[in-house]
């Protein structure tokens, strides 16, 4: 493929899926910068095999896999360099502004604190709506890996719930 | 939720799932992607592979490289710095250091000289951007860019080296472990270098060009190039000190010991006894410098001496026990150091110093003193390229105060002239500061 043929393609799948793939970095990620990082980064990696990835029929799947192994990245390296973004690809609506009960904002705060695998895996079932086969082919782990997450998750938050009413 | 919070302990999980699904549903509602990500994505993978090539073409050019050392051995007459610079005025600044173009590649010649005299002129650049370049608590300030590195990131130090890549030891907190990487100008880790702690032995330094980074573990002693290649290792339980052209220098990291330092040619491995307590070499790799505490003396009050590696016995003794030597100005006319023994990790350690400035040429000191007005307490120095200045991570509460340090960056001359670089601060912890100026 010629590279303007290449990048033509490219930016059309990209302007396709951006809001998409925005999305779930900010789910995963909790701040818009830190998204569109990631976005960017597993972008340029799809960028870079274009050539492969272009030609699978839903490559969907395959970049939710690379922001979620990129996303992981980072905090297995215990922390994490980020470019300093200054740009506003990404915007998120504040909060104060937006239709949103108070116990929301008290959860969205809980799913922060849930580690990168549990978080993409709660993610990939409760926002993106996939099975637990579907989740598990894009976490790169077994179904029971990712019971074993969403269970975990569900199970924390309970125990925070006793907590807070506590 | 606000179902389930009125039978908290009895939610089913369906119930929980559902609590997800709307949270996460309603938050990704209020985000949009007005901006265009795919010219953005193309570039940063351009990007991306070019800094790939050129980190393989530095490495290439520092083994062949030959370039005619630009040395200007200044000798300027420059007072003391009064008591304090406590009185430094002006209003936060940016970098005043313009950055150095790169310089003309040099033609090829390999050997050990060569390449040091070629990394000494190249060096000159990455002087210039290390010499303007802080961390302020968990961003790094290089030249006129800002780097934001994981929120609560504490810098024990860091090093710009040529082609704007940055060698950072750091944590996350202050008890978080520890990490040596090279990243790259924007900030991206192209590398980490593990094992990495602090500790005895935990030691790292760049090669003036910035393509070699020798590393020591306690066990063993490494050359890395900065893209992460292993060059070679060596068992040996000295600390890294310094690493120019083919020629790597340790020594025992305790300042007692008389365990002879080594000069390691990683290329042959050939490897050369030098004087106990190395702690400096010049950048064009003439010169050594290092602590000596005399056997037959009191163990408390030692000597700071450098000399010609060509001829070490010959060598310049400047008995002034609280001065330890860390490293030479870019010229090599002054030595950096402090009042104690640099442990290898940076700056000057990572608690507060009496920080000092000595020039070598007569041993006299042209920065701080051992105690009284003249004296200057901090974090880290570094003499500025063209060794007319000084930036310096300044303590501005007296030791005696144990509350959290205040802390202040300031750029000084030689004659005491001090402008604030940027503003006072508080350090995360008692005895760390919030500014680390850069090797």
């Amino acid at each position: 493929m010629a590279d303007t043929d290449r990048d033509a393609d490219f930016t059309a799948y990209v302007r396709a899926r951006q809001h998409a793939l925005s999305r779930f970095a900010y789910l995963l990620t909790g701040d818009p910068h830190s998204a569109e990082d990631l976005v960017q980064a597993a972008l340029a990696k799809v960028y870079g095999a274009w050539d492969r990835i272009g030609q699978i029929e839903a490559p969907e799947a395959y970049i939710r896999r690379l922001i979620v192994n990129e996303h992981t990245s980072w905090w297995r390296r215990a922390w994490r360099h980020r470019e300093r973004v200054d740009s506003d690809l990404i915007t998120v609506m504040d909060p104060a502004a937006a239709v949103r009960a108070e116990h929301d904002g008290d959860l969205w705060a809980h799913i922060q604190t849930l580690t990168p695998r549990q978080r993409a895996a709660v993610v990939l079932r409760y926002y993106e709506d996939l099975s637990e086969a579907q989740t598990a082919e894009i976490l790169g782990c077994s179904v029971g890996t990712v019971k074993s997450h969403t269970s975990r998750a569900i199970a924390s938050l309970r125990l925070k719930m006793k907590e807070v009413v506590a | 939720m606000s179902d389930l919070n009125h039978n908290p302990q009895t939610g089913s999980d369906a119930d929980l799932e559902s609590a997800f699904r709307t949270a996460l549903k309603g938050r990704a509602a209020g985000v949009a992607a007005p901006g265009d990500f795919a010219p953005l994505a193309i570039a940063r993978r351009r990007r991306d592979q070019r800094a790939k090539g050129a980190i393989g073409a530095v490495a290439f050019t520092a083994v062949l490289a030959l370039a005619v050392p630009a040395l200007a051995s200044g000798d300027r007459e420059v007072p003391v710095l009064p008591a304090s610079t406590s009185g430094a005025t002006g209003s936060v600044t940016t970098d005043p250091t313009p950055s150095t173009p790169p310089t003309t590649p040099p033609t090829t010649t390999a050997t050990t000289t060569a390449t040091a005299a070629a990394e000494s002129t190249k060096s000159a650049q990455k002087q210039a951007s290390s010499a303007s370049s802080w961390a302020a608590g968990d961003r790094l300030h290089v030249g006129d860019r800002t780097i934001q590195l994981e929120p609560g990131t504490v810098v024990a130090s860091f090093a710009v080296v040529d082609g704007g890549r940055i060698i950072l030891d750091s944590s996350v907190g202050v008890d978080g472990p520890a990490e040596l990487e090279v990243l790259d100008p924007t900030g991206r880790t192209l590398t980490s270098i593990e094992p990495w702690e602090r500790g005895p032995g935990f030691a790292w330094s760049a090669s003036p060009d910035g393509a070699k980074l020798l590393v020591s573990d306690g066990a063993s002693l490494t050359i890395y190039a900065t893209d992460g290649r292993k060059l070679a290792t060596r068992p040996d339980a000295r600390a890294a000190q310094a690493i120019v052209g083919g020629l790597a220098y340790a020594s025992a990291p305790a300042a007692s010991s008389t365990e002879p330092s080594l000069e390691w040619n990683y290329l042959t491995d050939e490897v050369r006894e030098l004087p106990p307590g190395l702690r400096a070499v010049t950048q064009d790799g003439q010169r050594a410098a290092g602590y000596q505490i005399p056997p037959t003396k009191d163990g408390a009050k030692g000597c700071w001496v450098t000399y010609q590696l060509a001829s070490p016995e010959d060598r310049d003794e400047h008995c002034v026990g609280w001065f330890f030597p860390m490293r030479f100005s870019e010229q090599g006319t002054y030595l950096i150091g402090g009042s104690s023994f640099d442990d290898g990790r940076g700056g000057l350690g990572n608690g507060v110093k009496n920080l000092a400035v000595v020039r070598v040429s007569d041993g006299s000191v042209v920065v701080g003193a051992e105690s009284g007005d003249d004296q200057l307490l901090g974090w880290s120095l570094q003499v500025s390229a063209d060794e007319t200045s000084f930036l310096v991570s300044r303590r501005t509460t007296p030791l005696s105060d144990e509350r959290v340090p205040n802390n202040t960056l300031a750029r000084c001359t030689f004659d005491a002239q001090c402008d604030e670089v940027a503003p006072e601060q508080q350090g995360p912890r008692t005895w760390l500061g919030h500014y680390t100026v850069a090797r």
